[in-house]
């Protein structure tokens, strides 16, 4: 696998570059890393795939009762039924979420191994979406049965938007992720404040209440929320709403420059995983 | 010879707060720090740089079996993790040519959850092996680790042997043109110690370059060609790799010298009143000859030509040295009860992990408190240099016990009941 026949140099004090040929020879580890996270998962739980059906579904009943039937907290629009445009954002919420939170955990969580062996650094965070997106793909087989069950035709342009508003969510969580990662290697903090975070996270994005809720001339700042552009994205898709490409585009953008950012942070520190760890 | 390794002037330093702190902070000290902000100089005095490896300079060249040795804390495992690109060097480079495996631990990355067939999967691909690699070689990794029948269950379930074995087994495997090895072999039964040794000889044999660190000086000994002696980060010396572990040991050659002149003296001065055994003239030898054993004398307190039950014994082993270009032996005596002639001992510098340098001439043994029943037996003596049987003499002579009160009873046991006197205690 690791063809690195030419010479190897080990120089003090020197910055790797973002090696994708040798993430590219590594891609097996990646697979493998997956492999291992997923398979010891559906091990030791007994429902296994079902958490990941049952938490969106679990959740969207009880935000139904809470925040539609008490709170009286709508969907913004008469035609479309609260529990699946609940059940649709805690998807894809959960989806982000999940991988924001094993991602920041998974240089501590392999931290055994980091000591022991050279691999790129990268690949622990990477492997560690694969688990949200196996997730997700449980629960999107949910969904459709929930759409079938109310009678909703989704919209075409939602349905082709899904992958994509994934690829976004998972992108935005893997870069946010990679800057908690390496700094919960130095700062233990992270761990415990990164559940809070999220929780917070949560609430300010439209997961289980319409953008619409937010005042007109807020909203735009709402997309610097990665998770804002997804999941409204997908919702106006499904609903047959129109879309705000302005905003989907801010989100993608912002998703950009936390990539940036994290993949920056995270080589900066790589080097010094080991004396941390 | 070209070099595969080479390490030029790598140094390696940490800072150790004074804080009482593990190594990692919290924000709340960072927090702290900047409050202080100018003020906060005297938390910067209280660092202090620990200097793991200063100026290492070496080199492995190709096909080369090298060793490193050294206290805890010497800088050994540090050295292997730059090497292994885990920790960056504070300066220096290091150059390898060729594919890199290291082994800083057995089964790194075993899963407790994961069955057996799972984890050589998951090891072998995080040690570098593709996953066509492990399908290939899985059957021989599974053949050689033994656990054939435990294969489909989780490894939390293994004992620690299987454990290791099968770790050990994929690690093994791996096929790559240098290797870096810490103290894999300190790990399992000493049956499968021996296995993972000859197999680590073997993959020195294919022509691998391997560097190898360990606490087990006859594993360093047997393994390397030549060693490196690390001390408080440094190098202390770099040699032939008896050289270097005499060193380590604190055996210095020139004490060694004045320690053989002591004995010799000892027994030349005692030399003319020796009941001695004198096998000079016994023609029914075998082995190659090149080294003739001359003389054995049991000696025990004054009493010579005997040993006595209980009390401190020695036995001396005088022989010529014909064949100049054997350097080191392995002397042997063997222990027979008379008359049935069984085996019940087995004397040899060998298991004492100790080396004889063929040219002493006269090599002296000491048994604490003879644990023999008094009666006669036999003895056997044998001496080779690496399998080379150079002389051997079967049923060479007898010698006495005598008896004395070794259990300070007063009752010795029968001499029917055994040779072997054990000393123990009996509580109830």
């Amino acid at each position: 696998m690791r063809s690195l026949d030419d010479t190897l140099v080990i120089q003090a004090g020197k910055t790797d570059k973002l090696n994708l040929k040798e993430l590219w020879l590594y891609r097996e580890l990646i697979y493998f890393f997956a492999w291992r996270d997923i398979k010891v998962r559906y091990k030791q739980t007994v429902l296994g795939a079902g958490w990941a059906v049952l938490q969106p579904l679990l959740a969207a009943l009880i935000f139904t009762l809470f925040f539609n039937k008490v709170a009286k907290i709508g969907t913004g629009s008469a035609n479309i039924p609260y529990p699946v445009f609940a059940y649709l954002g805690l998807m894809y919420w959960n989806g982000f979420s999940s991988a924001l939170s094993t991602v920041s955990n998974s240089l501590i969580g392999n931290a055994g191994v980091i000591n022991k062996i050279y691999f790129p650094r990268l690949i622990p965070p990477i492997s560690a979406v694969a688990l949200s997106i196996v997730d997700f793909v449980f629960a999107t087989l949910v969904f459709f049965l929930l759409l079938a069950g109310y009678r909703i035709l989704p919209g075409w342009e939602g349905l082709a938007l899904m992958i994509p508003a994934l690829i976004l969510a998972m992108v935005a969580a893997f870069s946010i992720g990679l800057f908690f990662a390496a700094l919960n290697i130095k700062y233990r903090d992270v761990r415990s404040a990164l559940p809070y975070l999220i929780q917070i996270a949560f609430f300010v994005t439209p997961v289980i209440y319409p953008l619409s809720l937010i005042p007109r001339r807020f909203q735009i700042y709402a997309y610097l929320n990665p998770a804002t552009g997804s999941i409204s994205a997908v919702k106006a898709g499904i609903f047959h709403q129109s879309m705000n490409w302005t905003g989907i585009s801010i989100s993608c953008i912002s998703t950009l420059v936390f990539l940036v950012v994290g993949l920056r942070y995270f080589k900066r520190t790589e080097k010094r995983l080991p004396d941390y760890l | 010879m070209k070099p595969v390794i080479e390490v030029s002037d790598i140094s390696k330093s940490y800072q150790i707060s004074h804080q009482n702190r593990a190594s990692y902070g919290t924000l709340k000290d960072d927090f702290a720090k900047i409050i202080k902000g100018p003020f906060g100089g005297r938390s910067e005095s209280e660092k202090e740089i620990f200097w793991a490896l200063k100026n290492i300079n070496f080199q492995v060249n190709s096909g080369e079996t090298f060793g490193i040795i050294g206290k805890n804390g010497s800088g050994k495992s540090t050295l292997l993790k730059i090497l292994s690109r885990i920790v960056d060097p504070t300066t220096g480079s290091v150059k390898i040519h060729g594919k890199v495996a290291s082994m800083l631990e057995v089964g790194t990355g075993f899963h407790p959850e994961l069955t057996g067939r799972e984890n050589v999967y998951f090891n072998g691909s995080i040690i570098g092996m593709s996953k066509r690699e492990i399908s290939q070689k899985f059957d021989e990794i599974v053949a050689f680790s033994g656990v054939e029948q435990f294969l489909d269950t989780p490894v939390k379930f293994y004992s620690s042997g299987m454990y290791v074995r099968l770790a050990f087994a994929v690690a093994a495997h791996l096929d790559s043109e240098v290797l870096i090895i810490d103290e894999v072999l300190a790990v399992g039964d000493t049956e499968f110690q021996k296995k993972s040794l000859a197999k680590m000889l073997s993959i020195a044999k294919e022509g691998k370059t391997i560097l190898f660190v360990s606490h087990g000086m006859n594993n360093v000994q047997e393994l390397c060609d030549r060693a490196m002696l690390l001390e408080k980060g440094k190098i202390k010396i770099i040699d032939r790799t008896d050289m270097v572990i005499d060193r380590y040991l604190g055996r210095t050659a020139t004490s060694e010298k004045a320690n053989r002149t002591r004995i010799v003296d000892s027994y030349k001065q005692i030399a003319g009143k020796l009941v001695y055994t004198d096998l000079s003239g016994v023609k029914s030898r075998s082995g190659r000859g090149g080294l003739k054993v001359t003389k054995v004398t049991f000696k025990s307190g004054n009493s010579t030509g005997k040993l006595v039950c209980g009390e401190d014994g020695e036995i001396w082993i005088e022989y010529d040295l014909t064949d100049r270009s054997v350097e080191a032996i392995n002397l042997a005596v063997g222990i027979d009860s008379l008359p049935d002639k069984h085996r019940i001992a087995h004397i040899s510098n060998q298991v004492l992990g100790k080396k004889i340098s063929a040219s002493s001439g006269l090599v002296k043994i000491l048994i604490k408190k003879v644990p023999l029943n008094p009666g006669d037996y036999g003895f056997t003596v044998f001496a080779d240099n690496s399998g080379d049987i150079l002389d051997w003499i079967k049923d060479a002579g007898t010698f006495r016990v005598e008896s004395k009160d070794f259990y300070e009873s007063g009752i010795l046991p029968e001499p029917d009941q055994g040779p072997l006197l054990l000393s123990y205690k009996m509580e109830d």
